[in-house]
């Protein structure tokens, strides 16, 4: 297997957004998911060689679950992405689950394994690189002056001053200035005022052109699909105060949540990608490029629009680069950009639903053709119905790929033989996949807030433990 | 074996690799937010050292294998 295609589910549209995400809003965790986001996968390749997988119907249900849940982070991406730019999120659902399907169901499919991930890249790198060139600073120079800002505000020139942008999500914007935003379509928005130590909670009903006048300390929740107007000038609620606190936000971050995250990630990684690649050479300089280009995307995305990341949706961090390249950079129009960005995200998809077909496949080998139709079926629903944004989709794959797929695995090693008439490897799977779905689910007091976030944690070494403790037991 | 010590020495590496910015983060004097080209050197750790000493690091696993 190549390297390329070896590393080919990792890098899809969920996990790039959310990356460039989180170095766009200054995310504390920033700087550990850029790292891990590139190291994980390359740590996966080193796994021991082991036997053929377990086939039994409890794997392929789990690989079958943990590939629904990845795809649907994906194609709840692509789904942003087509309402950022006016189209309708379920027509971007069933086109691109139904040209997936049909790519990765094709007599040939898999003989070309680098196009997908070739195209996707380069599309990107293109944006990027004519972004970049548009600014006239190279990334460090962009990371220096985004530094540098005194306020991080809305620019005159910012679609959300201009005409107005729609919330994607249910999203609550927290103000430490007084702002006056005025609701660009009728809606329903929840003010919770601070005065004097009392929280006042009042919901207002506003129509079209109404405005509503907030004061430092006052947060303002906004339905999905609701459009607001915010002030030129002002700072952007939720921000970093500064260009500094921006640069600055990541030693600030819970070494426990980042460990939580590196859990997740390379557990994940462990699972999704095989071991047996041939040639790394071209893995590792796919990470590479995922770590800086991802990174450097984020920096010029803040620095041209910190206002993106208001609507709910990592995506709107990737998109808000392209918009807001002038018309006369290189030929290429800001409309034209986006579309190649879309192009690109649509590649990257294909080619992640090409590796996870491949999870999917080692799991069931022949038996089971239909659980890959299954799966993106049952990604589609997920997505079309799922309130959630792509990143919490995509930590949810990962985790359950990590707690029932590669911790039963890398504890059985090159086997670890059968108890109670069940390979062990499956109890462990069981374990694993279960103690992530009760703490998925279940209601943790606030003191345990890290393990409702990151299951993995317990569910991982669970699923370790009884593979290794029935292995002991001859 | 000296294949399976070499990948058993990378993964060591590779963990260690990763575990940086968590430990940076509690060390007093917070170095990560030292500027080199007026970038900290977390960040610079985090988007190019860290990854870039990854991928030659799996590379040359590869190799002795």
């Amino acid at each position: 297997m190549s390297g390329v295609r070896a590393v080919a589910a990792w890098p899809g549209p969920a996990l790039v957004a959310g990356v460039v995400a989180a170095v766009a809003a200054g995310a504390p965790a920033g700087p550990v998911l850029v790292l891990g986001a590139a190291v994980a996968p390359l740590l996966a390749l080193l796994q021991p060689a082991r036997a053929a997988a377990t086939r039994h119907p409890v794997t392929v249900a789990i690989a079958g679950l943990v590939a629904a849940l990845v795809l649907s982070a994906h194609l709840a991406a692509l789904a942003d992405t087509a309402a950022l730019v006016g189209a309708r999120r379920w027509h971007a659902i069933v086109l691109a689950a139904a040209l997936t399907l049909l790519v990765t169901l094709m007599p040939n499919a898999g003989r070309r394994p680098g196009l997908a991930p070739l195209i996707g890249g380069g599309a990107l790198l293109l944006v990027l690189v004519t972004a970049g060139a548009s600014t006239g600073l190279a990334p460090w120079g962009a990371w220096a002056a985004a530094a540098a800002r005194p306020a991080l505000v809305f620019s005159g020139r910012s679609p959300w001053v201009t005409d107005g942008e729609r919330f994607l999500r249910r999203t609550t914007l927290a103000f430490d200035e007084g702002h006056r935003v005025v609701a660009v379509t009728p809606g329903t928005f929840r003010v919770v005022e601070a005065d004097e130590g009392r929280r006042v909670v009042r919901d207002w009903r506003l129509t079209g052109g109404d405005a509503l006048t907030l004061r430092p300390g006052d947060t303002l929740t906004a339905e999905a699909g609701s459009r607001l107007r915010f002030e030129p000038g002002k700072r952007v609620p939720g921000a970093p105060a500064s260009g500094s606190a921006w640069a600055d936000a990541a030693p600030r971050a819970s070494p426990t949540r980042s460990l939580a995250l590196l859990a997740t990630l390379v557990l994940g990684a462990c699972a999704l990608v095989p071991v047996s690649a041939r040639c790394t050479t071209a893995a590792a300089a796919i990470v590479l490029a995922l770590s800086v280009g991802a990174t450097s995307w984020g920096v010029y995305a803040t620095l041209a629009s910190p206002e993106a990341g208001l609507a709910g949706s990592p995506i709107e961090a990737l998109l808000s680069l392209p918009r807001v390249v002038p018309p006369s950079a290189h030929g290429l129009s800001a409309g034209g950009l986006v579309a190649v960005v879309v192009v690109g995200l649509l590649a990257l998809f294909i080619a992640a639903a090409e590796g996870l077909r491949q999870v999917v496949r080692a799991a069931a080998g022949t038996r089971w053709p239909e659980v890959w139709a299954v799966a993106m079926g049952a990604a589609a629903l997920i997505a079309v119905i799922s309130i959630v944004d792509p990143w919490t989709l995509l930590m949810a794959g990962l985790g359950l790929a990590g707690a029932a797929l590669a911790a039963p695995r890398l504890a059985a090693g090159r086997g670890a033989g059968r108890r109670l008439g069940w390979p062990v490897e499956v109890l462990g799977a069981l374990v694993g996949a279960g103690a992530f779905v009760a703490l998925t689910v279940a209601k943790l007091p606030a003191a345990l807030e890290l393990l409702a976030a990151f299951p993995v944690l317990v569910a991982a070494p669970l699923g370790f433990a009884v593979v290794r403790a029935l292995h002991a037991t001859r | 074996m000296a294949a399976d010590r070499g990948r058993r020495i990378a993964v060591v590496v590779f963990v260690f690799l990763l575990l940086v910015p968590p430990l940076v983060t509690v060390l007093p004097g917070s170095p990560g937010t030292m500027r080199v080209a007026g970038i900290t050197l977390l960040w610079w750790y985090a988007a190019v050292v860290g990854p870039l000493a990854a991928a030659l690091g799996v590379v040359l696993a590869r190799a002795v294998r």
